[in-house]
C-alpha cells in the first residue's frame, strides 16, 4: 500500500513541475546569504524575463524581511525547520494549527489544501468550505497533496506520531522541495509557545504578540485564582469522553485542562491516556463534579454545526438517571455538566477551562464571564459573529448571565 | 474410538465405556462447580472497595431484607453493575464454545469458528456501518445491536447459499465462510478507511469485545435464545458424532446429513449472533473452548457440546473478572483477555497431549 | 419619494465614481517623477520612492537620446539602448541624466515592478516640448496635468479627492437614514 502511494505520488511529481530545492533564491554564491548585489541581478533579469519574476520576489522578501538569511525554527517535534522563501501554497493537515494561523493575523489565502474535519466544520471554517480536501492525518490522499504543489505542509508533532512521521517521511522522500512543519496547537503546555513560533515563522509576530496576549491572561485569570485553594480541597472530578466510562488520565490534554481549571481528576493517575473504567468504580468515587464531554461519536451534537437544546438536555437527563447516579455527591449537587469539545479539544480550550472554573469554584469565578470570553475571540482573532455564542449551545445547563 | 479390544470381548468393552462415560461426567460437574465457585470469587471483584460480607449482604438483603441489612451503594453495585455481567459471561462463553464445537463438529475441522468463518466480520461489519454512519443519540447504541445481528445472519445465509450450489459439504462451507469473511473485513476496513479518528477507534473496540454494556434484560434474551438452542443442539449430538465418521457412514446409518449440517450451522450461527451483537468480537472462547474440552474427555459429541459451553463460560469469566481487576479501575477489553488466559491453557494441553487427539 | 430615490441613486453613482477616481488616483502615485531642465537640452531625471521600496524599473526614452550618470551603483542598473533597467533596493530616489538634441521632442516613459507588493504599472511619463519646456503625464490617470513648472508637476488632487468623497459618502449615509 504504501510502496503504492510512493510510485503514484512520484508519478503526478514527474508530471508537475518539480517543486524548488532547498537554497535561497538567488543565492548565487551559495553561502546561504542573499546579499545585495544578488538580489540586484535578481531584479534586473527579472525585469526582462518574467519567468523569474517569482524568485525575484521571493528573495526581495527574504532580503527585506529575514534580513537575506534563511528562516530557522524549531517546530514542536523538536526538528529545526530551515525555510528558504516564504510560503505561497501551504496545505494545513491539522485544523488547530490553522485555526491558530487566523489567530495570529496570518493571511490564509495562502491555504491551498485542508483535512476534511475541516471542511466538515463549515460553520467555523466557512472560508475553506470549497478548498480542496487532503483526506486527514490517518488517512492522507499522497496524490492529492503533491498535486496540489505546496511549499509546506503541517501536519501534528504529537498527536498520531506514527502517522505524521509517515507523512513527513514520505514527503521527504517525494516532494524534497516541500516543508514539512509540525505542531500541536491545542495542548496547554505546548500551546503558547507555538503560537509564538507560527508568529515567527510566518511572519506574523505582531498578531501572535497580540493573541499571545489576550490568551495568556485568560489562562492566568484561572490559574492565578486556582493557585489559592490548597490541593487537598479541590474539587473531585470525574472526566468522561464522549464514549460512556472512559476517562481521561495523565498525558492527555483534557487532564491538564482539568487540572488548570483546578480540578482534581479522579482517575488522573490510571494507565494510557484514555482509560475505560469498570462503572462501579466511578460510583465508588464519589465525584463532586461530574463533566461529561459531547460533540462526537453518539454524542455528535452542538457546538459550531448547531443542535437543539432538547437534546442536551435528554443526555444530561440520561447522565444523572444511570443506575446508583443519584447518590452520587455531584448528582446530588447539580453539579453535572456537558461541555462541547469544540470549546476544550481545540486551540480555544481556554473558553472551556473557564467553564470548568466557574462550575468548581462558583464563589472564585463569579465575575468570570467566559460567554464573553469566547466572543470576543470569536470576533477579535477568528473573524466570526459574536451571536455564534448565543446562537449555539456550547455547554450544559448553560451558563446563567 | 472406544471400539478397540478383540471382538467377543463385550464386558471388557462396557466396563472401558463406563469408565470413560464417568470420566465424562466428572469433567462435566468439575466445571459446574467451578463455575459456581468462579461467580463466587467474581461478584466479590471489583474496583468498588467491597469487602466479601459486603457483596453477600448486598445479595441476601434483596431476598431476605428483613435478615440482612445492606447500604445502597453496595446493593446497586452487585446488583446493577456486577451480577449481570458475570451472568452475561457465562451465558456468552456457554453459547459460543457450544457453537464452536457444533461448527467444528460439523464441518470436521479444528479450525472452524464462528471468527473463522466469516460470522464475526460480519458483525463487525454491521457495527461499523452503524457506527460510521450513525446518526448519533440513543438509538445508535441499539442500531448497533441490531445491525450486528443482521450482517451476522446475512453471512450464516451466505455461507448457506453459496455451498449448496457446490452440495453441502465441510469443504464448500469453509470456502464460503472464508471468502464472506475476506469480504466483510474489507469492507470494514473500507468504513474505517473513510471514517473520522474517533470512529475507527470505536470500530476497533468493538471489535476487541466487551462486557461492558451488559443489563439483566440483555441477559434474559441471551440466556433464552441458547437456553431454547441447547435442547436442539444436544438432540442432535448422536447424528454429529455419526458425521465425525465421515457423511458416508453417517448415511449410511440414517442420518440426513446435508440437512442435520445445515440446521446445526443455522443453530449455531444464531447463538453466535445473538451474543456479539452484544458484545462485540469475542472470537477466541467458540475456537479454544472446544480443543480445550476435547484434549481433556474426547470427540464424542453427546459430552463434547455441553463441556465445551461450560469450558467457554469458565474462561469468559475467568477474562472478564481478571480484565475488570488486573489494572482496576480500567478495564481491559475482554477479547484480549480472553486470549491472554486461554493460550496459555490451550498450550498446556496442547503439549501435554502427545497423540492427536483431533 | 420618487425624487428622493432618484437623488439617492445619484449620489451613490457620484461616490462610486470618486471612489474610483481616488483608488486609481492613489495607484498612480505609488512613485514619483520629477524632470528639471540642467540646460543644453539635458534634463535631469528623478524618481522617488517611499521608505524600504524594492523594486525593479524599466525606463524608455525616445530615440536620439542618450542617459547617463545614473546615481546607482553601475551593477544596480543596466542600459541596452534607449532602455534603461534599475534594480531600487531601499533607495528614496534615483536619478540621471537625459539629453537630446536642441529643438526635438520627446518623451520619458517608464514601468514598475514592486517585488514585495508584486503591484506592477507605469510610472507617471515625462514629455519634452521642442521649445525645451517639461510636462509630467499622469501614468494611471491618463490625462496629462499641465504644469508650467516641473516642480509643480504634482497636483494637490488627492486631498481633494479624498474630502470629495468623504462628503458624498456622509451625504449618501444620510440619505440612507431618511429613507428608512
Amino acid at each position: 500500500m504504501k510502496l503504492l502511494f510512493m510510485v503514484l505520488a512520484a508519478a503526478v511529481c514527474l508530471m508537475i513541475v518539480l517543486p524548488a530545492s532547498a537554497g535561497l533564491p538567488g543565492d548565487a554564491s551559495g553561502n546561504d546569504h542573499l546579499e545585495k548585489q544578488e538580489l540586484v541581478s535578481m531584479i534586473l533579469s527579472a525585469l526582462k524575463d518574467s519567468t523569474t519574476l517569482q524568485d525575484a520576489r521571493d528573495a526581495a522578501y527574504v532580503y527585506s524581511n529575514w534580513n537575506g538569511s534563511p528562516k530557522k525554527i524549531i517546530d514542536s517535534s523538536g526538528k529545526e525547520r530551515v525555510i528558504w522563501r516564504p510560503f505561497h501554497r501551504i496545505v494545513v493537515m491539522n485544523s488547530e494549527t490553522l485555526e491558530t494561523m487566523r489567530s495570529i493575523g496570518y493571511d490564509t489565502s495562502t491555504v491551498v489544501g485542508v483535512d476534511k474535519y475541516t471542511l466538515k466544520a463549515t460553520a467555523f471554517f466557512p472560508e475553506f468550505k470549497n478548498t480542496p480536501g487532503i483526506g486527514s492525518i490517518w488517512a492522507p490522499d499522497y496524490e492529492k497533496i503533491v498535486s496540489l504543489q505546496p511549499d509546506a505542509v503541517f501536519v501534528y508533532a504529537e498527536i498520531s506520531r506514527s502517522s505524521c512521521d509517515e507523512i513527513e517521511e514520505n514527503l521527504a522522500k517525494t516532494s524534497p522541495g516541500v516543508t514539512v512543519l509540525r505542531f500541536d496547537c491545542y495542548l496547554p503546555e505546548s500551546y503558547p509557545g507555538e503560537i509564538g513560533i507560527l508568529g515567527d515563522l510566518l511572519d506574523c509576530q505582531e498578531g501572535g504578540r497580540e493573541f499571545l496576549e489576550f490568551y495568556t491572561s485568560n489562562i492566568d485569570t484561572v490559574t492565578s485564582r486556582v493557585a489559592a485553594v490548597p490541593e487537598n480541597e479541590r474539587i473531585k472530578v470525574y472526566f468522561e469522553t464522549w464514549n460512556d466510562y472512559k476517562t481521561c488520565a495523565a498525558g492527555s490534554g483534557y487532564d491538564q485542562k482539568i487540572r488548570m481549571a483546578g480540578g482534581s481528576n479522579i482517575f488522573g493517575n490510571e494507565a494510557g491516556e484514555y482509560p475505560e473504567l469498570d462503572p462501579e468504580a466511578v460510583l465508588a468515587s464519589s465525584p463532586e463534579a461530574v463533566i461529561k464531554l459531547v460533540g462526537s461519536m453518539k454524542y455528535t451534537f452542538g457546538g459550531y454545526n448547531g443542535g437543539e437544546e432538547e437534546i442536551f438536555r435528554q443526555t444530561h437527563d440520561a447522565l444523572v438517571s444511570r443506575k446508583g447516579w443519584k447518590s452520587l455527591p455531584a448528582v446530588r449537587d447539580n453539579r453535572t455538566y456537558l461541555i462541547h469539545t469544540d470549546i476544550l479539544g481545540g486551540p480555544h480550550f481556554f473558553v472551556g477551562v473557564q467553564y470548568m472554573a466557574r462550575w468548581f469554584y462558583p464563589d472564585r469565578f463569579s465575575d468570570l464571564d467566559p460567554v464573553c470570553v469566547h466572543a470576543e475571540y470569536l470576533t477579535r482573532f477568528q473573524g466570526l459573529p459574536a451571536s455564534i455564542v448565543e446562537d449555539e449551545i456550547f455547554v450544559y445547563p448553560r451558563l446563567r448571565r | 474410538m472406544d471400539q478397540k479390544g478383540a471382538p467377543g470381548d463385550l464386558s471388557h468393552l462396557r466396563e472401558e465405556y463406563h469408565r470413560f462415560a464417568a470420566k465424562r461426567y466428572l469433567f462435566l460437574a468439575g466445571c459446574g462447580i467451578l463455575i459456581l465457585i468462579l461467580i463466587g470469587i467474581a461478584t466479590t471483584l471489583g474496583s468498588a472497595d467491597l469487602t466479601i460480607g459486603e457483596v453477600y449482604a448486598a445479595i441476601i438483603a434483596r431476598f431476605f431484607p428483613s435478615v440482612v441489612e445492606s447500604t445502597p451503594l453496595a446493593s446497586t453495585i452487585v446488583w446493577e453493575y456486577r451480577l449481570h455481567r458475570i451472568f452475561f459471561a457465562i451465558a456468552a462463553g456457554f453459547g459460543l464454545g457450544i457453537a464452536g464445537a457444533v461448527m467444528q463438529g460439523v464441518l470436521r475441522n479444528p479450525l472452524a469458528s464462528p471468527f473463522t468463518l466469516g460470522i464475526s466480520a460480519a458483525a463487525s461489519f454491521g457495527a461499523s456501518i452503524v457506527i460510521v454512519f450513525g446518526i448519533g443519540g440513543f438509538a445508535n447504541d441499539i442500531a448497533i445491536i441490531i445491525a450486528a445481528f443482521v450482517f451476522t445472519l446475512l453471512a450464516t445465509f451466505g455461507i448457506y447459499s453459496l455451498s449448496r450450489v457446490r452440495g453441502i459439504s465441510p469443504e464448500s462451507m469453509i470456502l464460503a465462510g472464508i471468502i464472506l469473511m475476506y469480504l466483510f473485513s474489507a469492507m470494514t476496513s473500507f468504513l474505517q478507511y473513510i471514517g473520522t479518528v474517533d470512529q475507527l477507534q470505536e470500530v476497533v473496540f468493538w471489535t476487541f469485545g466487551s462486557l461492558q454494556r451488559t443489563s439483566w434484560g440483555k441477559l434474559a434474551l441471551v440466556s433464552l435464545v441458547v437456553g431454547l438452542c441447547i435442547p436442539f443442539i444436544m438432540l442432535r449430538s448422536w447424528d454429529l458424532n455419526a458425521m465425525g465418521q465421515g457423511d458416508q457412514v453417517a448415511k449410511s446409518m440414517g442420518v440426513d446429513v446435508s440437512r442435520t449440517r445445515t440446521r446445526l450451522m443455522l443453530i449455531a450461527s444464531l447463538v453466535t449472533a445473538i451474543i456479539i451483537c452484544f458484545t462485540g468480537v469475542i472470537g477466541f472462547i467458540g475456537l479454544v473452548a472446544p480443543h480445550i474440552t476435547r484434549l481433556a474427555i474426547g470427540g464424542d459429541n453427546r459430552f463434547l457440546l455441553p463441556a465445551s459451553g461450560l469450558v467457554g463460560g469458565a474462561l469468559l469469566l475467568t477474562a472478564d473478572s481478571l480484565a475488570r481487576t488486573v489494572l482496576a479501575p480500567a478495564i481491559i477489553p475482554v477479547g484480549i483477555m480472553t486470549s491472554f488466559i486461554g493460550i496459555p491453557f490451550f498450550l498446556y494441553l496442547f503439549l501435554r497431549k502427545r497423540e492427536g487427539y483431533w | 419619494m420618487e425624487s428622493m430615490k432618484r437623488g439617492h441613486l445619484a449620489a451613490e453613482v457620484a461616490c462610486i465614481l470618486i471612489l474610483i477616481l481616488l483608488a486609481q488616483a492613489s495607484a498612480a502615485s505609488v512613485y514619483e517623477r520629477a524632470i528639471i531642465p540642467q540646460g543644453d537640452s539635458t534634463y535631469r531625471v528623478s524618481l522617488q520612492f517611499p521608505e524600504g521600496t524594492i523594486s525593479g524599473i524599466t525606463e524608455t526614452i525616445s530615440s536620439g537620446m542618450t542617459c547617463k550618470e545614473i546615481s546607482l551603483p553601475p551593477e544596480q542598473y543596466r542600459i541596452e539602448g534607449t532602455t534603461l533597467f534599475l534594480a531600487i533596493i531601499e533607495e528614496r530616489e534615483v536619478s540621471y541624466l537625459v539629453t537630446g538634441k536642441p529643438g526635438m521632442t520627446a518623451e520619458i516613459t517608464g514601468t514598475y515592478q514592486d517585488m514585495i507588493t508584486g503591484e506592477k504599472g507605469n510610472l507617471p511619463g515625462a514629455r519634452i516640448s521642442s521649445s525645451g519646456s517639461v510636462e509630467i503625464i499622469d501614468a494611471a490617470v491618463n490625462n496629462s496635468l499641465p504644469g508650467n513648472d516641473a516642480r509643480s508637476q504634482h497636483a494637490p488632487l488627492e486631498p481633494v479627492l479624498f474630502v470629495v468623497a468623504l462628503c458624498a459618502t456622509g451625504l449618501l449615509y444620510s440619505l440612507r437614514r431618511r429613507s428608512r
